[in-house]
């Protein structure tokens, strides 16, 4: 699918907005209901399977997400050669305010390695598994700018 | 087919890196589906009015899920026969899976493998699969028969503790191919990238 899959509302402006990137459709489908079930006050969540579909929305939004919640690892045979931290990066290029999250089920050494020789360093990070409460619980102190409460790697 | 076996397997790094993609991918997505599917029942739990959206979901999850972990299972028993097939008879340029790595012979850093571990490791593989795909059967039986109930929080602690146990399992598989290999994570991933 190349396109974003629509948000389950557009009611108001004033909701805090989040994209959601992965490249999997079911959980992309998982993290709109998550979201908007969890996370206070309630946000206007679009969710996407492609890097680039994400980045184009980015850079051409009338407004610019609050948020940007992106697995490390994107790519499949047919998809984007992008991974999440580069997509985090393009995306801080065309909207620096923008705040970020990391997922990944990756080993937890292995994405520290990562983070140390990448010149950019999402806001959070969320390591997968993790359950609603805990995605709320990342997610909401970045809306309020506190960085420092939300999800950091921790063995 | 020859009397004696081959003792060893010569892969180039391109050829393990392709196994890693096209078996271990999917055994990857794992812990997302554990992600999602425990997800919809926490939701399912503390949402009230949107039950039947989420069960459907839910379903749909389980469904998606088992359907990836069968193909897995029937991949890596694909791979074990052609080990199988290539140990007995060197010259058996069959395929690994369906999308076959052996088409690729890139004579770089060859990976020389003792042949029934191999063989013996996509076995385990495939064991692993079909667990996972039997009991995401059983968890659909289960959440169908329990889509009257209050909440699913029996059905989710249960499966949390199911998910945790197959976890473990993929983690000691994936440890023992790298092993098997003696390649890195990160060697794997630059191989994968080289196509």
């Amino acid at each position: 699918m190349d396109t974003a899959l629509a948000p389950t509302s557009r009611k108001s402006s004033s909701k805090p907005v989040i994209f959601a990137v992965s490249g999997d459709e079911d959980m992309a489908d998982f993290y709109r209901a998550a979201l908007e079930h969890c996370v206070k006050p309630e946000p206007e969540v679009h969710c996407f399977l492609r890097a680039e579909v994400a980045l184009r929305a980015i850079e051409s939004a009338s407004r610019q997400p609050d948020l940007l919640i992106s697995h490390y690892l994107l790519h499949s045979k047919k998809d984007s050669s992008m991974t999440g931290l580069e997509l985090i990066k393009r995306c801080k290029e065309a909207a620096p305010k923008l705040k970020t999250v990391l997922v990944s089920g990756l080993d937890l050494k292995e994405i520290k390695q990562l983070l140390e020789v990448s010149d950019t360093q999402p806001d959070a990070f969320l390591h997968v598994p993790f359950d609603p409460e805990h995605l709320a619980s990342v997610v909401e102190p970045l809306f309020h700018g506190d960085a420092r409460s939300a999800g950091q790697i921790t063995q | 087919m020859s009397k004696e076996p081959a003792e060893t397997i010569t892969l180039t790094a391109r050829q393990v890196a392709l196994v890693h993609d096209f078996i271990f991918g999917p055994q990857h997505r794992f812990d997302d589906r554990s992600v999602c599917i425990i997800g919809y029942m926490e939701l399912f739990s503390r949402v009230q009015d949107k039950r039947p959206s989420l069960l459907k979901k839910l379903s749909g999850c389980l469904t998606t899920a088992e359907a990836l972990f069968k193909s897995l299972a029937d991949q890596a028993k694909s791979a074990q026969l052609a080990v199988q097939a290539k140990r007995f008879n060197p010259q058996y340029d069959g395929e690994f899976s369906a999308e076959s790595f052996y088409r690729l012979r890139r004579p770089t850093n060859p990976v020389p493998l003792k042949a029934k571990e191999l063989e013996d490791y996509f076995g385990q593989l495939a064991d692993w699969a079909k667990a996972v795909t039997a009991f995401l059967h059983a968890t659909s039986n289960r959440v169908e028969q329990s889509a009257n109930d209050s909440d699913l929080s029996e059905v989710r602690d249960e499966t949390k503790r199911e998910f945790d146990a197959l976890w473990e399992e993929q983690k000691s598989l994936i440890a023992e191919f790298n092993t098997m290999c003696g390649i890195e994570r990160s060697e794997l991933n630059q191989a994968c990238q080289m196509s």
